[in-house]
Formats: structure tokens, sequence, C-alpha cells
């Protein structure tokens, strides 16, 4: 287990990317700015079998993105606190990571065809979206 | 980890208090291998979010000295004395002088320099448990099978 630095990189040894199913615990980004919110979804996920990053905003997204953190897919929030807002995280993700899968989890989805692999408007039931992340890791990897 | 220590851990949950991401999902993870579970704050502002919840049970809190929000570690460990007693922090940091005021501050609170050991750390929240365990025995002569590993 690598020392946590102080101020730098974590230090990370997992491959990228990693979507096979049989994985244990295929890593979720998931990035939301309502504490609470994020604790319960982050929870369940866990509890269903995945490991789950949490980011508060997109900085924080783009820092874990930008780091060899083994995500298969990222959920984001939308509207976000800073500079940057979902749609940005998803776009630099995308040039970034081009293999990892995107579900936007949102009160305010954006329209634009084509932004995300699925769209979850809030409220939403998490059961749904975990069932709808199983299926995205098994079919990325078939 | 042995048996006896993995459904011990299980038991209690850890607020790691990291702004930086990178760092916080690292210790973050290391405790939950090690049989913890974890309630992730980016700064100050959502660990007193969390804590202020009746529902949400923390036996030990692990913030950064210099986490952002309304609250620097030490003003959150000063907060957390005042309204969730009897909870146990632990402080990291990189600033001797910090650490000196940080211990000053944090009266229960050990204080760790940056950069730490996770396995350190998980020793330190093992013996926080075990303080918490002693003082809250009803009956002090001999400790439950349980907890012993941690005296």
């Amino acid at each position: 287990m690598p020392l946590v630095p102080f101020g730098g990189t974590a230090m990370i040894t997992s491959p990228i990317g990693d979507l096979d199913p049989d994985r244990r615990s295929p890593t979720i980004l998931l990035v939301e700015d309502e504490t609470l919110l994020r604790m319960a979804v982050a929870d369940q996920m866990r509890r269903a079998g995945f490991d789950v990053i949490e980011a508060c905003n997109a900085q924080e997204a783009l820092d874990v993105v930008y780091s060899n953190a083994p995500i298969a897919v990222i959920v984001t929030d939308i509207r976000l606190p800073g500079a940057l807002d979902g749609t940005a995280i998803i776009r630099i993700a995308r040039i970034a990571r081009p293999e990892l899968k995107v579900i936007i989890a949102s009160a305010n989805p954006p329209v634009e065809a084509g932004l995300a692999h699925a769209t979850y408007a809030k409220p939403y039931d998490v059961e749904a979206l975990v069932k709808e992340i199983r299926e995205m890791i098994r079919g990325a990897v078939r | 980890m042995t048996p006896i220590v993995a459904a011990r851990a299980a038991e209690a949950t850890v607020l790691v208090a990291d702004s930086d991401v990178l760092e916080r999902m690292v210790i973050a993870a290391y405790l939950r291998d090690c049989g913890y579970r974890v309630i992730e704050a980016a700064d100050s502002d959502e660990a007193v979010a969390i804590l202020k919840e009746e529902d949400v049970e923390v036996y030990v809190i692990l913030a950064d000295v210099a986490i952002g929000g309304s609250l620097n570690g030490f003003k959150l460990s000063a907060w957390v004395r005042e309204h969730r007693k009897g909870l146990r922090i632990i402080l990291v940091g990189t600033i001797d002088d910090s650490a000196e005021a940080a211990a000053d501050l944090c009266e229960h609170g050990p204080l760790m320099a940056k950069p730490y050991d996770p396995q350190l750390v998980v020793d330190r929240i093992k013996r926080l448990l075990a303080e918490r365990d002693r003082r809250t025995a009803p009956d002090q002569t001999e400790p439950e099978a349980g907890t012993r590993v941690f005296a």
C-alpha cells in the first residue's frame, strides 16, 4: 500500500478502465455535490458490489479522471459548484478517457443527444441505475 | 486481519474529511478494505452536514488540518468537541507548528504527519475505538472478547 502523499498525486497501481464484468468490483466515479445524497447513493452502489470514488465537484472529478484510477463508469450530476459543470466533465472525460461510460443523474438533465450513454432525472431509482451500470459494463466487454 | 478484528471494524464508521480527492479516495479505500464503513466529506461544511444527521453514526473522524470549507481542521475539531462530545478525531497535517496547535484544540485527537502510512491510521482508529469501548463498557473489570484485540 503506498503512502498517501501531501498535496500530490495519489499512487494507484490498478489498471486503467477495467471493464471485465467478472472483476469483483468495477469502479464508479460518482460526482454529486449534495453531500447526503452522494453518501446514500454511494452506499447503495457499494452494497451492490461496486467500488465507488466520490467527487463533490468537476475539479475533483477531473483529478480522478486524469489519475490512473480504474474507473469503468462516471455517474455525474450536471449542476455542480465551481467553474465547470457536469457537461464539462463529460466532454473532457471523452477526450481523456474515451473508454469510460457516462451516465447523467440530474434534476434537469440536458437534452443534448449523445452526451451520455444514459440519463436519469432526479429523484431516480438507484437500483435501476445500478442495473443499468451492470448492463453497460457487460456490454462494454462483449 | 483476524475475523474478530474484521467483524469489529465493520461496526465502526469512519468519516474521512479531506479536500484532496486523490488522497481521500486512497485512504477511504484502504479503510474499507480493512472492514470499516467510510463516509467521505470533501470539505468541513460537508463534514458538519453529515455530523448533524442524527441517524448517521460516526465513531472516528479522520480530518485534514488544511481541509477546505468554512472551518479548517482545527476549527472542525472545536466544533466536534462542542456538538459531538465523545467523538474522536484524528487530524492529519504537515506543519509542525500547526500540529502543536491542533493537539491543543483536539484534546483527545492525536495528530499524524503527512505523508502517513494508512496502516498507522488504522492502528490509531483501533486504539480510539478501544478507548471508547473502555469508557462505555458497563463492567470495567473484564473487556468483552471482541474488544480485547484492541487493548
